[in-house]
């Protein structure tokens, strides 16, 4: 019960912002726009999951800058309303709300953006693109907006600094979902190490969706649950022994 | 009449004196918070990292708007032009996190008889000092990673892109003073001039008409010219391109922040 109050009040918080519809609508779209707009003519030889199959330029650079705008947008947007919300939530710790129910509160307000801006960009990429799996499309796209929305929430709580934190989340944000987790592009895609990388599950979730690669999409979601439980129990034990 | 001379010259001495004091009183200000100044670290040297070390080695051939052919491997590429996106969005993040804090710093700084031009040109040019570590860095840092066939072209190119971002993140600053709309236009706007439309990885779009007037297009042309040709024959245009481009940022955030007081 506590919890839904919360999630009223950090609702309300938020759309306080006036620029809230540009930040979640407007630059997610206009990023797609340029992507597509920038894409490769010729169709792009790939390999994943050990079968090779062809896909044009336009599918992929929508399909990765989908990632990259995802996360860039969730994250940004998780980091600034939680760490806006630091001096409230540690007032409302001392009047008796629980760092679970603070947690809960915030989290699901964040889901809620999540959802919103993966639909936004979801309807886009398909009324552009045919994919295999408009589900797994869509549920690999809001698992990456969670996940990084999750460390937004982690690295707004343990730095202090607004501008660290945003270069932090940025810098991992963009390095995973622009350069590492690249199949076409990256000569690091097939080492062992990468499954440790945030978006590493949802990315091979997203491919399994859009191509035809012999493999159900569902596959990976065991490496996406895993690193959420893991990102969301850093962030409890974090909030519930700092002081 | 000689009385009138010597008060205007003593007024201008005055205020070139305001001036550089509240240039110190900023960046000292901005010294203080130690991990801002880490931040601006942190991005380049990651993203350029990240590009020279994951980067595949796929041959690339592209033109520059001097008609010369370039072959080359796209790490090659990508190291050059991923060391200017990185400081574009460095610069331009930074340039609007600190002229969002100065600007209400700014507020209490008028009352006390300083006018908006000189806090909004003190607060540039501190923002500029305190981001110098930043482009030695990546400069640095680029070229130990690679050497250029002309690092002259490829230092100038990483200061002229630092010099148009954070005046462009002075001017978004002035527009809106909330960090999550503010952030994401300085990096969406960055990102897709630095690395969509004036990149060769944006194929159907680069070299296209339009894309010339796009605050990174000359520094991204330089920045080929000179690591892969050795030339620096765009000098002329990148030097005005991003002088016009920095004064225009900077003169529109003014006329911004005044246009909101009157109202």
């Amino acid at each position: 019960m506590k919890s839904v109050s919360l999630l009223k009040y950090y609702t309300i918080a938020f759309l306080r912002e006036r620029g809230v519809i540009i930040s979640l609508v407007i630059l997610p779209l206009l990023l797609q726009v340029s992507a597509q707009a920038a894409a490769p003519k010729s169709d792009i030889l790939m390999k994943f999951d050990g079968s090779t199959f062809t896909s044009s330029g336009v599918t992929l650079n929508l399909m990765l800058y989908s990632l990259t705008a995802v996360v860039i947008v969730a994250s940004i947007s998780s980091f600034f309303l939680a760490h806006n919300l630091r001096n409230t939530s540690a007032r409302l710790k001392l009047q008796g709300y629980s760092s679970l129910s603070l947690i809960i509160g915030l989290l699901t307000l964040v889901i809620l953006i999540d959802v919103f801006i993966v639909t936004v960009i979801y309807l886009y990429d398909v009324a552009i693109i045919s994919v295999r799996s408009d589900i797994g499309f869509f549920v690999s796209l809001v698992s990456i907006a969670v996940i990084f929305s999750t460390i937004g929430i982690i690295l707004a709580s343990v730095s202090d600094s607004k501008s660290l934190g945003l270069y932090l989340i940025l810098t991992l944000g963009v390095v995973d979902t622009a350069f590492i987790e690249n199949p076409v592009l990256s000569r690091r895609y097939n080492d062992n190490w990468i499954d440790f990388m945030p978006s590493h599950g949802s990315v091979k979730m997203l491919f399994r969706s859009v191509y035809d690669t012999g493999t159900a999409w569902t596959e990976s979601i065991y490496l996406i649950i895993i690193y959420e439980i893991g990102l969301l129990l850093v962030l409890w034990l974090y909030n519930r022994y700092r002081n | 009449m000689t009385e009138k001379i010597v008060l205007s010259a003593a007024s201008r001495g005055f205020v070139l004196v305001k001036f550089i004091r509240l240039t110190l009183s900023f960046l000292k200000n901005l010294f203080r918070q130690k991990a801002i100044i880490f931040s601006t670290l942190v991005l380049p040297l990651f993203l350029i990292w990240s590009t020279w070390w994951v980067t595949a080695e796929i041959p690339m051939r592209f033109k520059l708007t001097t008609d010369v052919i370039i072959s080359q491997t796209m790490v090659n590429v990508h190291l050059y032009t991923g060391a200017l996106t990185a400081m574009g969005l460095t610069a331009g993040l930074f340039g609007f996190i600190v002229s969002v804090e100065n600007n209400r710093i700014g507020e209490r700084l008028e009352l006390s008889g300083y006018s908006t031009t000189i806090v909004n040109l003190s607060s540039f040019l501190s923002l500029l000092l305190a981001l110098t570590t930043s482009v030695i860095l990546t400069v640095l840092f680029t070229l130990f990673l690679r050497q250029p066939k002309s690092d002259y072209g490829f230092v100038l190119s990483v200061v002229f892109v630092a010099l148009i971002y954070s005046a462009f993140g002075n001017f978004i600053a002035s527009v809106t003073n909330q960090f999550t709309e503010g952030s994401l236009i300085v990096l969406v706007f960055s990102f897709i001039d630095l690395m969509l439309f004036s990149n060769p990885m944006g194929e159907q779009i680069y070299l296209q008409d339009w894309t010339r007037f796009l605050p990174g297009f000359w520094p991204t042309q330089l920045v080929l010219e000179s690591s892969f040709i050795g030339k620096n024959e765009l000098m002329s245009q990148v030097l005005l391109y991003s002088i016009l481009y920095a004064l225009f940022f900077l003169v529109a955030g003014l006329a911004v922040t005044k246009i909101k007081k009157v109202n």
